[in-house]
């Protein structure tokens, strides 16, 4: 039990130093395409018709990646913060009743990504994205929309390790945050 | 079934949760509740056209170019200057942080951008300063509001092409009921300087006129390229946010200086708190295509026009409305639904155009900054840390000034029309 | 549950052909039986997220842009070639006798999305401008357009222009703060979104159909029994007729923009035919199937 929580937040704390890599490439790319924009514009006198949509999609990119990212370190906002210190059998009910508030959010997402009606991943939201192209650059829009499944599995991650290591015997002293 | 759902989020609520997940977990219930469970396919791509919006771009980029001009030295050379303006008077760096909205409203179009970005300056600057940071947070908050009302503005372009009114008179009627906000705040805070005893500045610390002046100008250069830029016609907002981000990049180099890690942690605490922001817009999504689906609003609307209000009972209820929905609605889903609803009852009770669409920009945005669930608030909240609830208690008072402000707006129309009528743009 | 038709424009009979389409489309169900809602534009979505929702069976009827059906197949992009149609009745032909539409549904309906009728929006597209005026080719020279896509892009500089991407929704800032200077649609336009603030000057150059399209999710359409499929097969020819009919009424338009303050400029016929020979290479660069520039000609009979 002990050694799967371990393992559950090795892996979290891994996808949670990926994510947080290309969250900040995204944000570099954002910013560098904005950026471009304005210069095209002067220099070229017209500024390419991608930037824009670039500029978008690193932002959803980053920005997703960036929600895993605030998930794991726990700085999204909350009302009750008091409420994630607590110890003990309380600590451990509300852990369950956050980790279901999240997994009701991110399971039935993450399962209309993949499956589409009558449970066909041929018709599910990356399946049906792989087959439209983005408006001005050669590229599927499944290249940019995948960025939601992946952020939500990683969040998946980080709410499995989070209930791993909240219910595992706390053998040599205090789980780590 | 359906009455599970508010048991569940307010257990979710109380567990510590985080509020996007809350509001989301409670989207999904709803769904199930409501016999819509089919519909829970959409979840997918509603995160993913909340997120990829052209004009949200200009708020990870102002998140980033505060982060810089934090660690650059930027930001302490403005607040030096403007120490050395008003830090004398009682409370002066909270007149700083409205007189900052202000300027900042000229640069923006959203009040999520100006509050993300000026938490991360000005914040700060006003705990070192001895101002508590519920206090701080609150002020940050409440003048952001400023920056739809005066132009650009976002809502007001919306607006403007939902009920085919001029964007150009209504951005220009927003210019007084802006400057009237700000002088409102202005005055709140000087009470709460007297009532609470803020910090002046000794004249002993406060920094010398020119001198400051003078060190300030590389970052007043900046949002004068920016404002300038816009109203030119040089660059689109977002374009004037990333110009923003290099222009705090240059200053900075007079000033401290940024090193490799001062540019990389700036990028990952700006891809951290837009992810923040990100989930908060995505939950609250689902919930919107649910309202939509169930025509929620139109229920709402119908119900008003039944009650027979008359005119001044149907202003003040479309502004309860209004403000409810800024509240709980993203702000394009609340305009998109209930301005072709409302607005044409509004004009048959004889509205006009222009000082509608001023007051709907108002109410939707004090909705941003009110408890229990202000969009600002949470912005706030999440990038200066100050807990939400202490920040929601502290900010009603200035909610209350901006009502006021806002049923003298809706009593004189002509604050609102007076200037573009003036202008020759609106008769 | 009533059927969802979602709509693309506001809820105006007098201004726009395509809720002239949808609200006659809704009527005739509802007068035969078949539940129908109207929701606002956007209220359900934008034009990806409706396609996205018709696809999968969620929304019935959508009123969407043609390029949106374009993404899953690029034949309907024909309908857009600047001046390869004569007028619209040859494009109504081609549609139909022709056998493009069902050309396009070959494309669509694996997709799960049938494009249930080309819908007029308003007359055929001029050139609206903010500050310059446009009565030769030559004055598009140092004009920066707003582009919807890349073939509006390919369009200008055809034209010897510049084009500038701009979603719909940033147009009047782009308009206003001159990070544009105009914009290709139909003369209503700028009546329709209150534009008249900025746009000043409209030249009636008739360069394309304002092609939008009702489409109807296949899932439910193939769900119907036979006879509700015949009352919507009606509804929709019922809703055809009377946005045709719409269109031939639109004679006052360009009286309504004078009336605005919008100076109406009409194109010279060798002005015209400059136009139409500077735009003759876009048609080899419209990104469609292999096949369907041709199947476009031979519908015509080029
Ligand atoms: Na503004
Ligand atoms: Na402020």
């Amino acid at each position: 039990m002990r050694a799967i929580a371990n393992l559950m937040d090795a892996l979290s704390a891994l996808l949670n130093r990926v994510a947080l890599a290309v969250a900040v490439a995204a944000v570099a790319v954002m910013l560098g395409a904005a950026g471009w924009q304005v210069i095209a514009r002067y220099l070229l006198s017209q500024p390419p018709a991608w930037t824009e949509e670039l500029a978008r999609f690193s932002m959803v990119w980053g920005g997703l990646m960036g929600a895993s990212c605030a998930f794991r370190t726990k700085v999204d906002p909350t009302l009750f913060p008091e409420a994630l210190v607590m110890t003990g059998n309380r600590g451990r009910l509300l852990l369950v009743v956050r980790s279901l508030g999240v997994l009701a959010f991110v399971l039935p997402t993450l399962w209309f990504c993949v499956f589409g009606p009558g449970a066909n991943p041929a018709r599910g939201y990356i399946a049906r994205l792989a087959g439209r192209q983005a408006e001005t650059m050669d590229l599927p829009m499944m290249v940019f929309g995948i960025a939601i499944p992946i952020a939500f599995a990683v969040i998946l991650v980080h709410v499995l390790a989070e209930l791993a290591r909240g219910f595992a015997p706390a053998a040599g002293g205090e789980s780590r945050r | 079934m359906i009455w599970l759902v508010p048991l569940a989020a307010a257990a979710f609520l109380g567990s510590g949760l985080a509020l996007a997940y809350v509001i989301g977990g409670a989207a999904v219930l709803t769904f199930v509740a409501s016999d819509n469970t089919r519909y829970l396919a959409v979840l997918p791509q509603k995160v993913f056209s909340q997120i990829s919006v052209f004009s949200l771009l200009a708020m990870p980029l102002f998140i980033l170019a505060g982060e810089l001009m934090n660690r650059g030295g930027v930001t302490k050379s403005l607040i030096d200057l403007s120490m050395s303006l008003v830090g004398r008077l009682r409370g002066g760096l909270g007149h700083v942080n409205i007189m900052t909205s202000v300027f900042f409203a000229g640069i923006s179009g959203s009040a999520i951008a100006d509050a993300a970005a000026l938490s991360n300056t000005l914040v700060p600057a006003m705990k070192e300063r001895g101002y508590t940071d519920a206090y701080a947070g609150a002020i940050t908050a409440a003048s952001s509001i400023i920056g739809p009302i005066v132009p650009p503005s976002i809502i007001l372009i919306f607006y403007g092409s939902l009920m085919q009114t001029s964007v150009a008179a209504l951005f220009v009627a927003g210019i007084l009921p802006g400057l009237l906000l700000a002088l409102a705040l202005f005055g709140m805070n000087a009470w709460y300087a007297w009532k609470e005893d803020h910090p002046r500045v000794e004249k002993a610390d406060a920094p010398r006129i020119l001198p400051s002046i003078g060190a300030a100008l590389p970052a007043l250069s900046l949002p004068l390229i920016i404002v300038g830029g816009i109203i030119f016609g040089w660059m689109t907002p977002t374009e004037a946010a990333a110009v923003a981000v290099f222009a705090a990049c240059l200053a900075a180099f007079f000033y401290t200086g940024l090193s490799w890690s001062d540019i990389s942690e700036s990028l990952s605490r700006t891809a951290v708190l837009t992810g923040s922001i990100f989930m908060i817009l995505c939950a609250v999504a689902a919930f919107g295509h649910l309202a939509a689906l169930e025509r929620i609003p139109q229920a709402v609307a119908a119900i008003v026009e039944r009650m027979g209000l008359g005119p001044i009972g149907f202003m003040v209820a479309m502004n309860v409305i209004f403000i409810l929905a800024g509240m709980v609605l993203d702000i394009t889903v609340a305009l998109a639904l209930l301005v072709p609803l409302l607005a044409p009852v509004a004009l048959a009770n004889g509205a006009d155009p222009v000082h509608l669409g001023i007051v709907i920009c108002f109410n939707l945005s004090i909705g941003l900054v009110s408890p229990p669930l202000g969009g600002c608030l949470l912005i706030v909240s999440s990038v200066t840390g100050v807990r939400y609830w202490d920040l929601a208690r502290k900010v009603i008072p200035f909610v209350i000034a901006e009502i006021a402000v806002l049923a003298v707006l809706v009593a004189f129309p002509e604050i609102s029309i007076w200037l573009p009528r003036a202008m020759g743009l609106w008769h | 549950a009533p059927i969802k038709i979602a709509l693309d424009t506001p809820a105006d009979l007098q201004q726009s052909g395509t809720y002239v389409w949808a609200h006659t489309f809704a009527e005739y169900l509802k007068q035969h039986g078949m539940e129908a809602e109207e929701y606002e534009r956007n209220a359900l979505g934008e034009e990806a997220e409706r396609l996205d929702q018709v696809s999968q069976g969620l929304l019935e009827v959508s009123m969407s842009d043609a390029k949106s059906a374009g993404t899953l197949d690029g034949t309907i992009m024909g309908t857009m070639m600047p001046y390869f149609f004569a007028d619209i009745p040859e494009l109504d032909k081609a549609l139909g006798e022709g056998g493009m539409l069902a050309r396009i549904n070959e494309g669509t309906i694996p997709k799960g999305v049938r494009v249930m009728d080309a819908v007029y929006l308003g007359l055929p597209s001029g050139i609206h401008t903010t500050s310059k005026p446009v009565a030769t080719l030559a004055d598009m020279a140092d004009l920066r357009m707003r582009a919807l896509d890349e073939v509006q892009i390919q369009t200008f500089e055809a034209w010897g222009s510049k084009g500038t991407i701009v979603s719909w929704s940033e147009v009047p800032n782009a308009l206003q703060t001159g990070v544009a200077d105009g914009y290709i649609n139909p003369p209503s336009i700028p009546l329709v979104f209150g534009h008249t603030g900025f746009i000043r000057h409209f030249t009636d150059a008739k360069m394309s159909a304002s092609v939008r399209v009702a489409l109807v999710s296949e899932d439910w359409y193939q769900g119907l029994s036979d006879e509700e499929r015949k009352t919507v097969d009606e509804a929709a020819a019922e809703a055809h007729k009377a946005n045709r009919a719409w269109l031939n009424s639109q004679t006052t338009i360009l009286d309504d923009l004078k009336a605005a303050g919008i100076e109406v400029i009409e194109l010279s016929e060798e002005e015209r035919a400059k136009f139409r020979e500077a735009s003759q290479p876009l048609y080899k660069q419209v990104v469609m199937p292999e096949g369907a520039l041709e199947a476009w000609s031979k519908a015509i009979g080029k």
